[in-house]
């Protein structure tokens, strides 16, 4: 044993020259690097060398990389990163999931899985208890996930097998494919799936018997106790297992800033119907969860009559689902996005993106930019409901209008031209998520300055941050944020909180714990977590310590995609999000001012270390984080 | 009388599960004060709307207005 919380394994796979090695690094890396993405990011620049990447090339470095907490029993922690090169954005792909694969990896004895080359036919990868194989996959390719995960399955002879795959959309390398892990948590944003699908990758199946050592079991079993005991009687984990994040839909309705119409207004004239209450009175069968994670707030629906039948083995929507593929495309049948949310599910694809590349197409044809010539005679209005089904089919096959609208939308503009651009909702290629930064400014800022396109998690959501008994301030004061900030200022003060707290959801993310297990959006207080790196680890640390791993992770990413051409030019938003509201209690209210938003980013790159001329993090800053081997010499 | 209604998950923080309920209009009473009085935390409303227009924790109420309590959201 070379340490507690992490196996001290790397397991390297070159799928070109069907070789496999495994790399042993000592307790020093990952005390820098954690896990996840941290781990992850140092591979991906290791490995590509300064090059600018094919991103569906055999080139192209794929890490899976679970967090350092999952699978030590450690409570809500259960998360692992994928990072590769974005197909979608060209920048960093980063990519997040839930689950159990993460901690089923770290229990075979591997912290990461770092993939490279392309295997000539498809293959899957297989790993138990710290050995590894390729195995022969082309009787799964053209599977749907169910149907893939069952053969593996069977043909592994353990129905324990946890099985991260692609769908078919993965193999057709739709550019926001996405990885699932038990047919129900994603790695979804980014594309990462068609960087597997071009890899000849299908999936990694993973079985692990053996515990991951920690220094004090029983203080970890101790935390994990105490959530379970307290997460009904705070309000916030006590939502999230009620509701979960379909809460959102009703609630960003009544504050007119639900995506309705592709952001054409707020409010959604159906919003009760497709929202969490409805839901549940409706279709939920089951509160969902993941490895030792007491709060359950996933949704597994199920509908078993009619023409649409819903598969529970597919889990349920959340919230960005309802909204990017409902209101956001004028849709309130909530029986129909259960089976809109099932068909991406089955075929690999990121909800987000699929709603917002379909209602970008919505709104070109009834602003007569395109016509049903090109949309294979589909009407495409918004609240038609008719089309939505078969447009995810067809992207999954990219058959026709499909196969277009299979490259994203930035891609679908370039060939509808006609100025249909200036429609557009995304950030470096990536599909905006269903939050509205004009009700909120630092979640404005996150999706212009996140590394991965625009992400709604780069940093912790305004809205917990604004008054004395927030719970992000009375949470949050230990680490510098202990003074409000209202929800759409944009001065010093929330620039700094954007940056403090992507530095904390940086260290989440590497310790593979969730936001909604932990401050401010749950019931878990810094304090606790802390207390559990150190049962785990066996290390004295601090958050000092851990929130200087997170700004290190950012500060590679930010150099990876400053090799891949980024500058702080891309850290921009869409024009909409400085126009006003439309809609609700805010119509009318302004948007984001473009010139204090500038000035906002600036003093992000500045606050950060990062030099606004090049998009790098300075040579100064490098040497701080101990990343000296980043450092241009 | 001040009506109130609680949204979605702040419903279950009333003993019925209707979620709405009325209040004695007292001289200088708050949206501040009746969360405290229903042991709603402060930092679980995300939306206070009074007569269907935003409004903040400390505006005061008056006889006959309308309270509409929302739950805090972010993420998703």
């Amino acid at each position: 044993m070379v340490g507690y919380g992490f196996r001290g394994k790397i397991l390297l796979v070159d799928l070109t020259k069907a070789e496999i090695l495994v790399e042993k690094p000592g307790e020093e890396f990952y005390r820098g690097y954690l896990g996840g993405p941290g781990i992850g990011l140092y591979y991906l620049l290791r490995r590509s060398n300064k090059r600018v990447i094919d991103p569906l090339g055999p080139e192209n470095i794929l890490v899976f990389a679970p967090g350092l907490l999952a699978g030590t029993g450690a409570p809500c922690a259960p998360r692992y990163t994928v990072v590769a090169k974005s197909p979608l954005t060209g920048a960093l792909g980063k990519s997040e999931a839930g689950g159990w694969w993460g901690p089923e990896l770290k229990r075979a004895g591997f912290d990461a899985v770092v993939i490279k080359g392309r295997a000539a036919r498809p293959v899957y990868l297989w790993i138990k208890d710290g050995e590894a194989e390729i195995r022969d996959a082309s009787h799964l390719w053209g599977l749907e996930t169910g149907e893939a995960q069952e053969k593996i399955r069977w043909e592994l002879g353990d129905e324990k097998v946890q099985v991260a795959q692609i769908g078919p959309a993965g193999e057709r390398l739709v550019r926001f494919a996405n990885i699932c892990n038990n047919l129900a948590h994603f790695n979804g944003r980014n594309g990462l799936g068609a960087v597997m699908g071009a890899k000849n990758l299908r999936a990694i199946a993973v079985r692990g018997t053996r515990s991951v050592e920690v220094k004090d079991r029983e203080a970890v079993a101790g935390i994990l106790r105490w959530v379970a005991e307290n997460y009904r009687n705070h309000p916030l984990s006590a939502a999230l297992h009620e509701h979960g994040t379909p809460l959102g839909i009703t609630t960003n309705n009544a504050g007119g800033c639900l995506p309705t119409n592709h952001w054409e207004t707020g409010c959604f004239a159906r919003a009760e119907d497709i929202g969490s209450e409805k839901l549940i009175e409706k279709y939920l069968v089951k509160r969902g969860g993941c490895f030792a994670c007491p709060i359950r707030c996933k949704r597994v629906v199920e509908i078993q009559e009619g023409d649409l039948r819903v598969d529970s083995r597919y889990g349920g929507p959340e919230y960005e689902a309802l909204a990017a593929l409902g209101s956001n495309c004028g849709i309130g049948n909530l029986a129909l996005l259960l089976k809109a949310n099932e068909l991406c599910n089955r075929y690999g694809l990121d909800t987000i993106s699929v709603g917002m590349t379909i209602s970008f197409a919505m709104k070109c044809y009834e602003e007569g930019i395109i016509d049903q010539s090109l949309t294979d005679g589909l009407e495409l209005r918004f609240g038609r409901e008719e089309v939505l089904l078969p447009l995810i089919e067809k992207i999954a096959r990219r058959e026709g209008f499909g196969n277009l609208l299979a490259e994203g939308s930035r891609a679908a503009a370039a060939r509808f031209g006609r100025q249909s651009e200036k429609y557009l909702l995304e950030v470096k290629g990536q599909e905006v998520p269903m939050h509205d930064p004009r009700v909120k400014s630092g979640l404005g800022l996150q999706f212009a300055l996140a590394v991965n396109g625009a992400d709604h998690w780069f940093a912790q959501h305004d809205p917990f941050f604004t008054a004395r008994d927030s719970f992000g301030v009375r949470g949050m004061a230990s680490i510098g944020l202990g003074e409000p900030v209202g929800a759409t200022d944009l001065d010093h003060r929330k620039v700094r909180q954007v940056l403090y707290t992507s530095y904390l959801n940086g260290a989440y993310d590497m310790l593979g714990v969730c936001v909604f297990g932990y401050v401010a959006r749950s019931v878990t207080p810094l304090d606790k977590l802390l207390a559990l790196v150190e049962a785990v680890t066996g290390w004295q640390t601090s958050w000092w310590e851990l929130l200087k791993a997170g700004e290190r992770m950012l500060a590679m990413a930010k150099e990876f995609n400053a090799r891949q051409g980024f500058t702080v030019a891309d850290d921009r938003l869409p024009e909409k999000f400085f126009s006003p509201l439309k809609g609700g209690p805010r119509d009318g209210e302004p948007g984001l001012d473009p010139g204090r938003f500038a000035a906002a980013v600036r003093l992000f790159y500045e606050m950060a270390g990062w030099d606004p001329g090049t998009g790098r993090p300075t040579a100064a800053k490098l040497y701080e984080l101990d990343l000296d081997w980043l450092v241009e010499k | 009388m001040v009506t109130v209604r609680l949204h979605a998950a702040l419903r279950s923080c009333l003993p019925h599960q209707s979620g709405v309920l009325r209040v004695s209009a007292a001289e200088g009473l708050t949206v501040r004060k009746v969360l405290q009085d229903l042991g709603v935390s402060c930092g679980a409303v995300g939306l206070v709307l009074v007569n269907g227009k935003m409004a903040s924790l400390d505006r005061r109420l008056l006889p006959g207005d309308c309270l509409e309590l929302y739950p805090i959201f972010g993420g998703g």
